[in-house]
């Protein structure tokens, strides 16, 4: 059965879950899957092209990684591919409600929970401050207080 | 404080509620003047009439009283000479009727809008207006009401606000001009006046005005200038204590007198006096050297004042939450402790009759656990305490080795000698008196060396500073960080983090005279964080040695032990023998064999945690911190990208963005299996968002 891909580069971390202007596909072209695994994918396509790394198959409704490309003789060449869960499921995912433990926004730090992640020097800050508004300054004038009968 | 949105306050317990002179209530402890300058508490009116009911100000016509004891203080001008007449001679001037004006004290009840006030400095009153600077608290006096006799009255206060209720009974204050408008003030000062609070308040009539533009009419002006009280909008006011020999340009700084009502003097023309009025809360006194370039005085009423009262409003009681002395807040729940409930001199109010705090009772011994230090008068019918300066003590030396009927047993009614830091602060001595040995009933020596008689001790506050967050995480509490503080005569006191930061502590001294020592307590938000214990003052030992050796080799032996306790050599009390004579070392066996038994056994008093002596302590405290430094890179965003920043929060992923870390994430829609469990696993170690 002939497949369909757009080929082409994904140009940010795999972990990306919204890679919209990061993935950039070319044209439609017509392929051969050569295995079973619709998740990990092996498609047999014309001509040689090893600068891609990135390609969606219309029939799976799937995006997907090219981990590797294959040479073949005859001008041909396997793509080795990985289903992209995060791209391909991204609307899905951010409707996800989850326990959020960690964010890269330095807002939402609960700063006063435990954090063995937080890096600490070994030596140790100190800091002294007088106090104010105090009634009086003592001053070494003295006064005697005498207890009688 | 409770937010009143109903504007209708309604005071209980007023008439009889716990007015107490200011000097007594700084001479109990319950304030110092510093203190009562956060509270604005002012009242400047004198009801000539016995008026009843609310004050309005336009109606009353107490000023005619005024300007005419006005025009007679001017007779009597404040000049250098000492025997100036003092404040308390003001409330005899005459009205030249015949009558005295101030005579009739009107009780009063000044109800202030606390509402942004708080901390609320450099605020600006309103457009026109130049920055005021103002103290701590810039509170909007609302309300005056005077001359109450019921136990409860309501009042409009006209709008919403967090309110607090004061009650005065008249006033004291006067009435500066100064015709120098490029250094107003510069030449009046208040030198030698007792420390006191003042209030001050440029006088601003809404319209630049002369004294001419109101037909020269002195009692119109003052009336119009007393309206201004009530105009908060107008003025900007300045409430702040004034230590004694302040000079009034100093004090003034920062008020807002550019509006100023000017106004000239009946008794020197053209001098274009710019007016503010000075509130003073107090008795200041003073001895000479005062003098205003420009000046008269105004209404003269002693005045007191209580420290707040249970007050209802929107339905609801509250209950003035006192500490240190001082009304921190209003609380809906009248069960909650509050310094108020040792208060047991109230009438007119539900409040149960509690025991005096401070162990000043009857039997001074028996001390409210929850108060500290002894501020009652005698230990016991025997025995007093005085306060002599150093110049005293040298003086008693002198007349004590003067005597020819010196025996070592008048050294017998000294039980006890300490010597203490500033002039004996942390004393009530007002009375003052002389110093007298007494052997038995008909054996008297009055020295006639002058002292004072200690009556109690006043608490001091040893000042406040807030505890901040230093590493901002949870690396500015135990155990990664330690706090203390440094109590000067206590030593360092290990402060708990947790409860004290982000927030203000206080120490206040809490002294006890028998033994010169105190009690300091570490306070936060009214709670008791710390408590330490020391003695401010060192124990100077006092010997005899037998009421047989009357001789005069014994009053040359003694001579020089009290020398050592005149000069106030340091070292002294910290056990070094005292000098003493050639051949009175062997006579009286040494110090501390001669040393009485009840005095030896206390003669070496320490501090438990700090120092010996007060000779060595620190003079103010001081705050300590020891805390983790943080690794700069937790600042910089690629620590958030690759790290991520702990958050434990919940909520959809669309409400995140960047490096995520989700904790055991389900997915919940439809994909296969395995690719759920390969999200699931994407997000449990991160994924950009």
């Amino acid at each position: 059965m002939a497949y369909t891909l757009k080929v082409g580069t994904c140009s940010c971390e795999n972990n990306v879950v919204d890679k919209d202007g990061k993935v950039t596909l070319g044209q439609d072209i017509s392929c051969v899957m050569v295995n079973t695994d619709s998740l990990n994918p092996i498609f047999k396509v014309d001509g040689t092209r090893s600068d891609v790394n990135y390609c969606y198959c219309s029939e799976f409704g799937r995006n997907y990684f090219i981990e590797s490309v294959e040479a073949l003789a005859g001008g041909h060449c396997l793509y080795h591919c990985h289903v992209d869960v995060l791209y391909t499921y991204k609307s899905q995912i951010k409707e996800l409600t989850c326990l959020v433990a960690r964010n890269e926004d330095i807002n939402k730090w609960k700063r006063d929970i435990h954090d063995e992640m937080i890096p600490i020097k070994a030596n140790k800050g100190c800091r002294w401050k007088p106090f104010s508004g105090a009634d009086s300054v003592i001053t070494n004038e003295v006064c005697y207080v005498l207890g009688m009968i | 404080m409770p937010i009143v949105t109903d504007q209708t306050i309604t005071i209980h317990g007023v008439s009889v509620g716990i007015s107490k002179p200011i000097q007594t209530l700084i001479a109990n402890g319950d304030f110092t003047y510093a203190e009562l300058s956060k509270f604005a508490i002012v009242g400047r009116h004198d009801f000539l009439n016995n008026k009843a009911g609310v004050f309005e100000p336009d109606t009353y016509s107490y000023m005619s009283g005024t300007a005419a004891a006005i025009q007679a203080l001017e007779k009597y001008p404040v000049t250098n000479n000492p025997s100036s007449p003092n404040w308390d001679s003001i409330d005899y001037i005459y009205n030249g009727a015949g009558n005295r004006p101030f005579d009739n004290y009107g009780k009063m009840v000044l109800i202030y809008n606390m509402t942004s006030s708080v901390k609320d400095i450099n605020k600006n009153f309103n457009d026109s207006n130049t920055a005021c600077i103002v103290t701590e608290f810039n509170p909007r006096l609302i309300k005056m009401i005077g001359n109450l006799t019921e136990t409860s009255i309501t009042a409009t206060v006209g709008e919403a606000g967090v309110y607090s209720v004061f009650d005065v009974e008249g006033s004291r204050s006067f009435v500066w001009m100064d015709d120098d408008t490029t250094a107003p003030f510069a030449s009046l000062c208040i030198q030698n006046f007792e420390d006191a609070v003042y209030f001050v308040f440029p006088l601003y009539d809404g319209v630049y005005n002369t004294y001419e533009s109101i037909g020269g009419n002195r009692d119109s002006m003052y009336v119009s200038m007393s309206t201004q009280i009530d105009d908060y909008m107008q003025t900007g006011n300045k409430l702040m204590s004034v230590l004694p020999d302040t000079y009034l340009d100093e004090f003034m700084q920062g008020a807002n007198y550019a509006n100023s009502f000017e106004g000239k003097n009946t008794l020197d023309d053209d001098r274009g006096d710019k007016i503010v009025r000075v509130e003073y809360y107090g008795y200041p006194t003073y001895g000479g050297n005062v003098y205003f370039k420009a000046s008269s005085l105004d209404t003269a009423l002693k005045q007191l004042a209580g420290c707040g009262f249970y007050f209802e409003a929107n339905g609801t009681v509250y209950k003035p939450i006192t500490e240190g002395g001082i009304v921190t807040g209003y609380t809906a729940d009248l069960t909650k402790n509050s310094e108020w409930d040792l208060i047991n001199d109230v009438t007119g109010n539900t409040i149960p009759d509690t025991p005096s705090g401070g162990g000043g009772g009857s039997d001074p011994w028996d001390v409210d656990p929850e108060t500290y230090g002894w501020s009652g008068g005698e230990v016991s019918g025997m025995v007093k305490y005085y306060l002599l300066t150093a110049g005293q003590m040298s003086s008693l030396q002198s007349a004590i080795a003067s005597n020819s009927n010196w025996t070592i047993d008048y050294l017998n009614c000294i039980v006890s000698c300490f010597v203490v830091p500033n002039s004996g602060i942390f004393f009530d001595a007002p009375i003052s008196t002389t110093v007298k040995f007494k052997l038995d009933n008909a054996t008297e020596w009055d020295t006639g060396v002058a002292c004072s008689r200690i009556q109690g001790t006043k608490n001091k506050s040893g000042g406040t500073i807030e505890i901040p967050r230093l590493t901002n995480t949870f690396y500015d509490f135990e155990p990664y960080s330690d706090y203390s503080v440094y109590i000067p005569f206590c030593g360092r006191v290990p402060i708990k983090g947790n409860v004290c930061l982000g927030h203000e502590i206080k120490v206040t001294y809490y002294p006890d005279v028998p033994t010169c020592s105190l009690t300091a307590v570490v306070s936060c938000g009214g709670a008791t964080i710390a408590i330490a214990k020391g003695s401010f003052g060192t124990m100077t030992p006092v010997t005899s040695n037998g009421s047989d050796r009357k001789t005069a080799a014994v009053i040359g032996d003694v001579a020089p032990i009290i020398t050592g306790i005149g000069t106030g050599i340091v070292g002294v009390a910290l056990g070094n023998p005292l000098i003493v004579g050639a051949g009175a070392a062997q006579a009286l066996g040494g110090i501390m064999g001669g040393v009485k038994e009840t005095v030896q056994s206390y003669a070496y008093s320490v501090g438990s945690t700090g120092d010996s002596s007060f000779f060595s302590a620190g003079n103010r405290c001081f705050y300590y911190a020891n805390y983790p430094l943080i690794d700069e890179v937790v600042n910089n965003s690629m620590f958030g990208h690759s790290v991520g920043y702990l958050c434990n929060t919940v909520g959809k992923l669309s409400e995140f963005t960047g490096f995520t870390i989700c904790a055991n994430p389900h997915v919940t829609f439809s994909a296969s299996a395995e690719e759920r469990e390969e999200i699931e696993r994407l997000l449990s170690m991160g994924v950009i968002l």
